[in-house]
């Protein structure tokens, strides 16, 4: 079971992911609705998994990842994406995310994804 | 498909009454008809099989039996005779309106030519309309060959038949500089192209597009409402920002926002495609290049 922080400015992404993953078992500790927020909550929850969208307004996901890692080179942070952001997929590897979650959402590779970032 | 377009002129022109029309469409809901249910039923996919294919639609613009063929799950062959078995909705729908003694097979000939003339409609667009193949449809109601504009528009289609509403019936676009609506949810995406995609009506009848995207019942357009429609846009969107990026195009999205009781104006052209869903109309729009302004 792990620890988890999704951040995404649309509730609708954040309730269907929450029921996924809660089924598995994992605790949702927080919620924030765009990076900067997301970002604040990570010093204050430090989750074992962050699940970030990437267009959000105030502070993108890009932008809060590379916050959230040189606050904390080990954090790991799952990027959520529509799947035409090819671009700022590539960014995201560059500043240290660790997957990628595509929307819209799938039980079967949000879990599969999860499990193999944390057996990693 | 073609059931919802006919079946609703025969309505509207006293041909046949709505309770008639309920009879002939609940024999199309009774029976399966999408591929993959049919084959599962033949034994030539497994439910895990037809599954897959069925999430990796939601990822790519593909047909079913095209990327159950490139997936190895079947044969072009196996593909041909499933679409047999899917059978022709014309047919289909012709044998639901005489099984039930509603119209005789002369009478609905007469009404198709009816159908036809009063629609402007050529023997081509009828054949797509009775094949039922949504790509051969959605070039009746759009212009596809303007750039950009038309394949967002084809692409948006097939992504409400895929994740909101199968039975949906489309309407001639036409092109605006002007727009009023009581709610609109839009987003908009920048780079080598700039694009402009919203979903507009007068009242709530985007409850029809948030209630089965968000899987939740909604009383009004509030907030919650909104935010599923801008999902769907997103992810909508989002397939098509992935298909241009094949072409070497490259697009940012920007956040979804919704905005109520206002006027969209563009000095070029707006293409607004309506859309009924479960009888209620929803109007598509799209401007490809051309600033759009919120008034």
């Amino acid at each position: 079971m792990a620890k988890i922080l999704m951040v995404d400015d649309s509730k609708t992404s954040r309730k269907i992911l929450r029921g996924i993953l809660e089924e598995e078992g994992h605790e949702i500790i927080g919620e924030a609705v765009n990076g900067k927020e997301g970002f604040e909550k990570y010093k204050e929850l430090r989750p074992d998994i962050t699940t970030m969208d990437i267009t959000m307004p105030v502070m993108d996901g890009l932008e809060a990842l590379k916050k959230i890692i040189e606050f904390d080179n080990n954090a790991k942070v799952i990027m959520v994406t529509a799947a035409g952001q090819k671009t700022k997929m590539v960014d995201a590897i560059k500043y240290g995310a660790v997957e990628f979650l595509a929307k819209p959402f799938e039980a079967s590779q949000i879990i599969g994804i999860l499990n193999k970032v944390l057996n990693s | 498909m073609f059931g919802q377009y006919f079946g609703r002129y025969l309505v509207e022109n006293n041909k046949i009454s709505q309770a008639e029309l309920d009879k002939i469409m609940m024999d199309f809901e009774n029976k399966p008809v999408k591929l993959g249910d049919i084959a599962v039923a033949e034994k030539l996919l497994t439910t895990k099989q037809a599954d897959d294919i069925n999430e990796l639609q939601k990822k790519m613009d593909m047909r079913f039996g095209d990327i159950a063929i490139e997936k190895g799950y079947l044969l072009a062959e196996e593909v041909t005779y499933l679409l047999n078995m899917q059978g022709n909705p014309y047919i289909k729908f012709v044998q639901a309106v005489t099984d039930h003694n509603i119209l005789t097979l002369e009478q609905i000939e007469v009404c198709l030519e009816e159908y036809k003339a009063d629609n402007d409609l050529s023997d081509c667009d009828i054949d797509a309309l009775k094949s039922g193949d949504i790509d051969r449809i959605i070039p009746i109601f759009v212009d596809t060959d303007i750039p950009y504009t038309g394949d967002c528009i084809g692409l948006a289609i097939r992504n409400i038949i895929r994740f909101i509403n199968s039975s949906i019936v489309l309407k001639k676009s036409y092109k605006t500089k002007e727009y009023s609506f009581g709610n609109l949810a839009f987003q908009q995406m920048v780079g080598d192209q700039q694009f402009f995609v919203g979903f507009a009506a007068k009242g709530k009848e985007l409850l029809h597009i948030a209630e089965p995207f968000a899987k939740e019942n909604f009383t009004e357009m509030d907030e919650d409402a909104f935010d599923s429609v801008c999902e769907f846009i997103n992810c909508t969107n989002g397939l098509y920002a992935s298909k241009l990026s094949m072409e070497d195009i490259h697009i940012d999205m920007t956040p979804p926002f919704f905005v109520i009781n206002q006027k969209l104006i563009s000095d070029g052209d707006i293409y607004v495609l309506p859309i009924l869903i479960n009888g209620e109309q929803v109007d598509l729009l799209v401007a490809v290049n051309n600033p759009v302004r919120i008034n």
